[in-house]
């Protein structure tokens, strides 16, 4: 590795001059979204009045504050390396000296938005093992400045220092990368239509209404009846809730596709000598690393539209404490079959399908879940729509509500019965669900924390039971399996995990 | 049959089923009353204190005779079901792991092995101090979820488990 002359990790160093700029602008980010309603209130509602001037002048004294503690900050911040350790030194009116020990170092991961990318910086991101707020944050930081200090890391953790035929230790950086996937445009445009619209369209609605209100709070003006007013004026009632429900849907659409643009944008998914990286995103582009020794599980699920297109999305989960498990997993989209097949063979080398023995859950469970959630809500809505009928001129619940509520829910829980399975064999267990789309999730049997064994009285009464197989990033459900089958499972599971000496993190 | 290609035999592994589970101590019984009556105790008092204060109509009266009617049921059933919640509540230590069954209607039976403890800790609260008992909670990387909590423990008992569960552990990070 070439060093350059100037830059030593062992001596005190400086963040990018640039950093500055982008401390300066978290504060900014901050204080906007904090203030922001107040200032749009200051802004359209006082014109010309004498509050507006010191709305400036506290405004402009503000912007010189956080310019000084920027400057202060920035200078006040080191970093360097020493013994091992990872040293951080800041503070702008107590001091703080940080030593982190490279070993409990999980991942560094480098950010960049739009402004870095222009200016040739990275934002690193320092995770620790442990709870919440272990994370350490270098605003600004030269890309090579920052990929000598990550190489350094990495290569440090006592696992790959090497001891050399003269007896001193040297570094060994295995820098291989082999590309596994990347997302050209139109394999984006795919991901982007099959999107989860129904999440958007939740999101969407609740942005939306939520900002209706702090509008009407800031205004003192009830919009919701305004946008009434507008749309009965100038359609009649059946165009307009037709016209309505298609601008929704459209920009729901529209809005999905854009933040799949957004967020996976030249999306590229790396194998690396110890696990996996993946680098995607438009404005912030964004770095992640799974090692393959920290992935607990891996999931990949598919909707019918992906399906139709062949593609798979898939999560590596990691271990990681609970506050920060979903930052934990890797999420890559618009995965083709072959290339998934490589990532299940990474986690587990012995991966066969073919090899694995399928378990089909209870029948008794679908007729108890059929029980509680379809003739239940069914009867429930059916009594209340045979009231309704007696007595048409108090309310009206039409007859298809049940009828509809029965069919969807049996359709639906016959075919979750149906399709889902479970998959043993010696090493490793695949859960299988889907109602319409598929999910699958993998686990290798000796990542498992806790086994928990679960009978209600009717399992009881049944001979049946459910096992709950704890991983330190998250659950796997087995729900409704014969007793014996159960009991055989959890006394192998705890066998793998009390006998095995691998790294499970 | 579980799988086709088992690498041990699966009949002759330790089956947990046949351990016998140990039983916790009787007084962790009183406990459980206790907690009973303070929440009762509490329950009644709001429903009281809504029937002198906020329920003023006749219609609004008769739902606070329904909620004592229905407080005096659950409160019936919570204290007829203590002994036979209690006698759920047993443990087992075995050579590589330790178990915890607990639940009445919902029984779930905890399996940890030493070797994925994270640490454990004993916990006294004041009425089982009282008792001279203790909890035990043993953590798991798995998140709180899946933590195992033991209560009603002689104090010298949960003193030994932990010392016990702690040793094990060692014994596992010094074979690696």
């Amino acid at each position: 590795m070439t060093r350059r002359s100037d830059f030593s990790l062992f001596e005190p160093n400086r963040q990018s001059i640039f950093a500055i700029i982008f401390i300066l602008l978290k504060f900014i980010k901050i204080f906007f979204r904090q203030f922001w309603p107040i200032l749009i209130v200051f802004l359209l509602g006082n014109k010309g009045n004498s509050k507006g001037m010191y709305f400036l002048y506290f405004i402009s004294g503000l912007t010189l504050l956080s310019l000084i503690y920027s400057l202060i900050a920035f200078f006040k911040y080191y970093f360097f390396i020493k013994d091992g350790n990872l040293i951080i030194e800041k503070g702008v009116i107590t001091k703080t000296k940080t030593s982190i020990p490279f070993d409990r170092i999980q991942t560094v991961n480098f950010e960049q938005n739009f402004l870095h990318q222009l200016v040739g910086v990275v934002e690193v991101k320092i995770d620790t093992a442990g709870s919440k707020g272990n994370e350490f944050d270098m605003n600004a930081l030269e890309k090579e400045k920052a990929e000598e200090l990550r190489e350094y890391i990495l290569a440090n953790k006592k696992e790959t220092t090497v001891v050399n035929e003269l007896g001193e230790e040297v570094v060994v950086i295995e820098d291989k990368q082999e590309l596994l996937m990347s997302l050209n445009p139109f394999d984006l445009l795919k991901v982007g239509i099959s999107q989860n619209h129904i999440k958007t369209l939740g999101i969407l609605l609740a942005f939306v209404l939520s900002f209706l209100d702090d509008m009407e709070e800031a205004f003192n003006v009830d919009l919701f009846d305004k946008v009434e007013e507008y749309g009965s004026a100038y359609t009649s009632g059946v165009v307009y809730t037709a016209g309505v429900i298609f601008v929704i849907l459209f920009f729901t659409f529209i809005i999905s596709l854009f933040g799949t643009v957004l967020k996976y944008f030249n999306l590229k998914f790396f194998k690396t000598h110890k696990g996996f990286k993946i680098i995607a995103g438009l404005l912030n582009r964004k770095e992640q690393a799974a090692m393959n020794h920290k992935i607990q599980i891996i999931n990949w699920k598919t909707n019918p539209i992906r399906k139709a297109f062949g593609m798979f999305t898939l999560s590596l989960k990691q271990a990681a404490a609970t506050e920060i498990a979903a930052k934990q997993t890797v999420q890559v989209p618009g995965l083709y079959e072959n290339q998934l097949d490589i990532v299940k063979k990474e986690y587990y080398p012995a991966y066969d399908e073919l090899a694995f023995t399928n378990h089909k859950m209870s029948k008794l469970f679908l007729s108890r879940a059929l029980i509680y959630y379809c003739l239940l809500p069914t009867i429930l809505t059916g009594v209340i729509s045979f009231i309704s009928y007696t007595f048409p001129e108090d309310f009206s619940f039409p007859i298809w509500i049940p009828i509809g509520i029965f069919l969807f829910s049996a359709f639906s829980l016959y075919l979750y019965w149906k399709n889902w399975r479970l998959k043993i064999d010696n090493q490793a267990l695949q859960v299988h669900s889907g109602i319409i789309g598929k999910y699958d999730t993998l686990l290798k049997l000796f990542k498992v924390q806790n086994v928990e064994l679960k009978q209600n009285i009717y399992q009881r009464r049944r001979d049946l039971a459910s096992l709950q197989l704890h991983t330190a990033s998250g659950n796997v459900n087995i729900p409704y399996i014969e007793l014996e089958k159960a009991e055989k499972l959890r006394d192998y599971i705890l066998y793998k995990a009390e006998v095995s000496r691998e790294r499970w993190m | 049959m579980l799988f086709d290609n088992p690498e041990v035999d699966i009949a002759l592994l330790p089956n947990a089923n046949t351990v016998e589970l140990k039983p916790i101590m009787p007084d962790y019984k009183k406990v459980m009353y206790f907690g009973h009556i303070i929440f009762y105790l509490i329950t009644f008092i709001i429903i009281t204190l809504l029937l002198i204060f906020a329920f003023d109509e006749t219609s609004e009266k008769n739902i606070a005779y329904i909620m004592y009617a229905v407080w005096f049921v659950l409160f019936l059933i919570s204290v007829f079901l203590v002994n036979k919640q209690f006698k759920v509540k047993a443990f087992g230590l075995r050579q590589r792991d330790i178990m915890y069954r607990t639940g009445l209607i919902w029984r779930k039976t905890t399996t940890i092995p030493f070797n994925r403890i994270q640490h454990s800790e004993i916990k006294e609260g004041p009425l089982s101090k009282w008792f001279g008992l203790c909890t035990l909670n043993v953590y798991t990387a798995g998140g709180a979820q899946s933590d195992m909590k033991i209560p009603g423990l002689l104090k010298a008992e949960g003193v030994r488990i932990k010392d016990y569960i702690t040793g094990q552990t060692i014994a596992y990070d010094e074979e690696e």
